[in-house]
């Protein structure tokens, strides 16, 4: 485990007190707390612009690809082939079962 | 039979719209080792429905799970930093085995498979050619796509209905 030591601006201490007090927590868990948020809305972003791929994001997060994938429903978030992607695959299944 | 090989996002979104039993029925399809862990034990832990769905499916021998030898090409296994183990397993059981394709909805997966030509049929896709091979029926190919709606982007969606003939 790494450790670093960091200044914090006002406003970002303004939001850990703010979490301490609502979910009862001490200010090293809060601010763990709301790093891994941080790190969990950015690594959520990149799986939806396809910069990294499922299983890695189910490593990084620590977390099953069911939950993954139950995250960026709840969220909102759309994942999947682009239709680039799709024009490419539809070629693929028409050739594929065509030479079948 | 035509052979594949399907990766966990595949698989699950495969699962969830309800024709996954046509697909293993239609095709030889493989996972490897770390799709079985990702999708069935793991999957289990949490309690997730799919999990024991598809862990059914490989006890009944339907659905074929595979070691891998992580036998990729140097080129595109430097290029894999983005994929996870399932995934990196999936490209490898392609190779060592010789699948006609890949199937995966995953877009960083995608991304790489269409930079190196390695086929790959997403989802949607599969379905509309099981009707066009005549192994699943127009209703239910319409029902799948609506189940996983949710699950894949609207273009995708809008383009499958297109080409269900679907208003």
């Amino acid at each position: 485990m790494a450790s670093y030591s960091l200044r914090i601006p006002q406003n970002l201490e303004m939001l850990i007190n703010l979490r301490i007090e609502n979910e009862k927590v001490d200010k090293l868990t809060a601010l763990r707390q709301i790093l891994y948020l941080g790190a969990e809305n950015y690594v959520l972003d990149l799986y939806e612009k396809g910069n990294l791929s499922l299983s890695k994001t189910s490593e990084i997060l620590n977390k099953s690809v069911y939950d993954i994938i139950q995250l960026v429903q709840k969220r909102g978030i759309k994942t999947g082939a682009t239709i680039d992607e799709q024009k490419i695959s539809e070629k693929i299944a028409k050739n594929t079962w065509k030479k079948k | 039979m035509i052979k594949l090989a399907i990766d966990s996002d595949g698989l699950i979104k495969l699962a969830k719209s309800n024709i996954l039993k046509n697909v293993l029925k239609s095709f030889n399809c493989n996972i490897t080792n770390e799709i079985y862990n990702e999708t069935v034990t793991e999957g289990k832990n949490k309690l997730y429905e799919d999990a024991f769905f598809i862990g059914d499916l490989v006890d009944k021998n339907l659905l074929q799970v595979k070691d891998t030898k992580y036998r990729i090409p140097s080129n595109i296994l430097k290029e894999t930093k983005n994929l996870g183990k399932g995934e990196v397993s999936v490209l490898s059981l392609y190779f060592e085995i010789g699948t006609k394709a890949i199937i995966s909805d995953d877009l960083a997966f995608l991304k790489l498979l269409k930079k190196f030509e390695i086929p790959f049929i997403i989802p949607i896709d599969l379905i509309i050619m099981m009707v066009n091979m005549k192994t699943l029926k127009r209703e239910k190919a319409q029902s799948a796509i609506e189940k996983i709606r949710g699950f894949v982007r609207e273009e995708c969606y809008a383009k499958a209905k297109t080409l269900l003939g679907v208003k």
